[in-house]
């Protein structure tokens, strides 16, 4: 009975329902990975918390009759790391301190939320063009993240194995003024569950932002991706937008906003709610200057 | 008279449902092919099989469909004619949708056909539990039906907008009530594969299949099958969407204060 009950456990398909993944890097956005890398020996520090509802529904039409990861609560530690003016390396570890919900099992999947710790981050990323001028900035970046199944995905709380997302980084600053920019990729997951639909995906992450006051920004970012091989056909195309506000005090950024879930992805929360610190080391402050 | 008790008690299982009430055309999501392509198939591609046994349909207007509701399970089937002029299907025909339950898709499990070939036409459920042609959709399931429904209680048929080879298509719709179908393994979360196709036999699918070219060749299931997709019920989400509420007043707020903040910004400047 006991190898039966493991060799079922071992077998069942399982997701990562958190899909919001604070970025790392010492550039203050909430989501989506900025461009710009972090000077030699340079680093930041960040804690973001954050709480999404109902990533996770059975619907049947158009009631909710299942609330499977109806509650999610997490706090993740962020950090990254400049080398030689070109390089950044960053990571993410998130720990749900509250992940529940009414669960599921079909077919071969099964999810049974459970508080612990998600996959662990692990963002280097590359600058290709950093244009920097007293009135505008130029950024252009490649970068590599990967996550390590150190979650559990039938815990709706990882991936159950590699992934890595090949992405290009492009943002454009004005001083006191609009910023924009986009994130595209291609995320590569090593698991690609029979019986949910969650496999690659394309990921498409537009972002803009806008210099308020010298020290709150008002940002907007579109966390989009859409899976282009997953084995189960269905809400494979989970889309966020996540508005909010970034303020400035010295070498700190403080951050609140939220979350709304536009399409009926897996991971598209009804609502999400975000709060973090980001604490920034510069060796030379002011070096590379620029609007925000 | 021992005739007619069997024949009764082989339709008693409808009898204990409500009746089905179709969904809107809206709430059908179609079948994809294995290749993640909405299940389509060319008009009179297979010789054999024509008109109202012809599967016709499109990316954009597929020829397979399936939705469900608390008590059905509704299967909808696009075809080149009527497959039932004034509600009485073409004697001989034979629709269907054969599922595999088991992720093993060189065989199938269970097997609903809408069957003209008796006299009183039927709706029938079929499990296959035994294997006797593997890989072939010709493999028989097995026989008596576990559960028969009269032609005119679980079938029916109307005109679509759809004029594939000039002519109007129809679709042929089936409602299954899951009470039925849940002893069999076939439940509105179930993730299954499945073939749709027109046959001349009730017990198996040998006409015009979706996701298949006539010329191509004999079908074979592993091949053939569509992708995975639900049993047609509730369905695994996101809680977002345009039916979630609340997300725009955030937003407008913080709009609001970024904008407050910049006015004040200005005139402390």
């Amino acid at each position: 009975m006991i190898v039966l009950t493991c060799a079922r456990a071992a077998a069942a398909d399982g997701l990562d329902g958190e899909r919001f993944a604070p970025s790392v890097g010492v550039e203050g956005t909430f989501a989506v990975e900025h461009p710009s890398v972090a000077e030699h020996k340079d680093w930041g520090i960040g804690l973001f918390f954050h709480v999404a509802s109902d990533p996770i529904v059975v619907r049947d039409g158009d009631d909710v009759t299942r609330r499977v990861l109806e509650t999610a609560v997490t706090a993740e530690l962020v950090g990254s790391f400049g080398l030689f003016g070109k390089l950044e390396l960053g990571f993410g570890l998130p720990l749900h301190l509250v992940y529940e919900g009414q669960g599921f099992a079909g077919g071969g999947a099964l999810l049974a939320p459970t508080d612990g710790v998600g996959d662990l981050r692990l963002v280097p990323k590359l600058a290709l063009i950093q244009d920097l001028r007293p009135k505008r900035r130029l950024l252009l970046s490649i970068g590599l993240p990967i996550t390590l199944p150190t979650g559990d995905p039938e815990a709706a709380r990882g991936a159950g194995g590699l992934t890595a997302m090949p992405a290009l980084m492009f943002g454009y600053h004005r001083r006191r003024g609009i910023g924009f920019g986009l994130t595209l990729g291609y995320k590569l997951r090593e698991e690609h569950p029979t019986d949910l639909p969650y496999g690659d995906a394309v990921v498409l992450q537009p972002w803009i932002a806008y210099a308020a006051t010298a020290n709150l920004t008002l940002r907007a970012e579109l966390l989009a991706e859409k899976m282009t091989d997953a084995a189960v056909e269905g809400a494979d195309f989970p889309i966020e937008l996540v508005p909010g506000l970034d303020y400035r005090i010295g070498s700190v950024d403080l951050f609140a906003g939220g979350g709304i879930g536009l399409s009926d992805g897996i991971g598209a929360p009804a609502f999400r709610l975000i709060g973090g610190i980001r604490y920034r080391h510069f060796r030379n402050a002011g070096k590379k200057g620029g609007p925000r | 008279m021992k005739t007619w008790m069997i024949a009764l008690a082989a339709l008693l299982p409808l009898a204990a449902h409500a009746a089905p009430a179709p969904p809107p055309d809206d709430a059908y999501a179609a079948w994809r092919c294995g290749d993640g392509s909405l299940m389509a198939d060319a008009q009179a591609d297979d010789p054999d099989f024509l008109g109202d046994l012809d599967l016709v349909g499109t990316d954009t207007a597929p020829a397979a469909l399936r939705a469900g509701d608390d008590d059905f399970l509704y299967l909808r089937i696009r075809l080149d004619a009527d497959p039932a002029p004034g509600g009485v299907p073409n004697p001989g025909g034979v629709w269907g949708v054969a599922f595999d339950l088991d992720g093993d898709s060189t065989d199938y499990e269970l097997l609903i056909v809408a069957d003209a070939t008796p006299a009183s036409p039927v709706v029938t459920v079929r499990t296959n539990r035994t294997v006797t042609v593997p890989n072939s959709p010709l493999d028989p399931a097995d026989a008596p039906p576990a559960a028969t429904y009269t032609f005119r209680d679980a079938a029916s048929a109307r005109a679509t907008s759809t004029t594939f080879g000039g002519t109007p298509d129809y679709f042929l719709d089936l409602a299954i009530p899951w009470a039925d179908l849940e002893p069999l393994g076939l439940t509105p979360t179930s993730s299954v594969r499945v073939w749709v196709a027109s046959s001349s036999l009730p017990d198996a699918l040998d006409g015009d299949f979706a996701c298949h070219a006539a010329g191509s060749g004999a079908v074979v299931l592993d091949t053939s099958a569509s992708r995975r997709g639900d049993g047609g019920g509730p369905r695994l989400e996101g809680g977002g969407g345009c039916r979630a509420t609340g997300g725009a007043g955030l937003l407008a707020g913080l709009v609001a204060i970024a904008l407050a903040a910049r006015r004040r910004s200005r005139r402390s400047s």
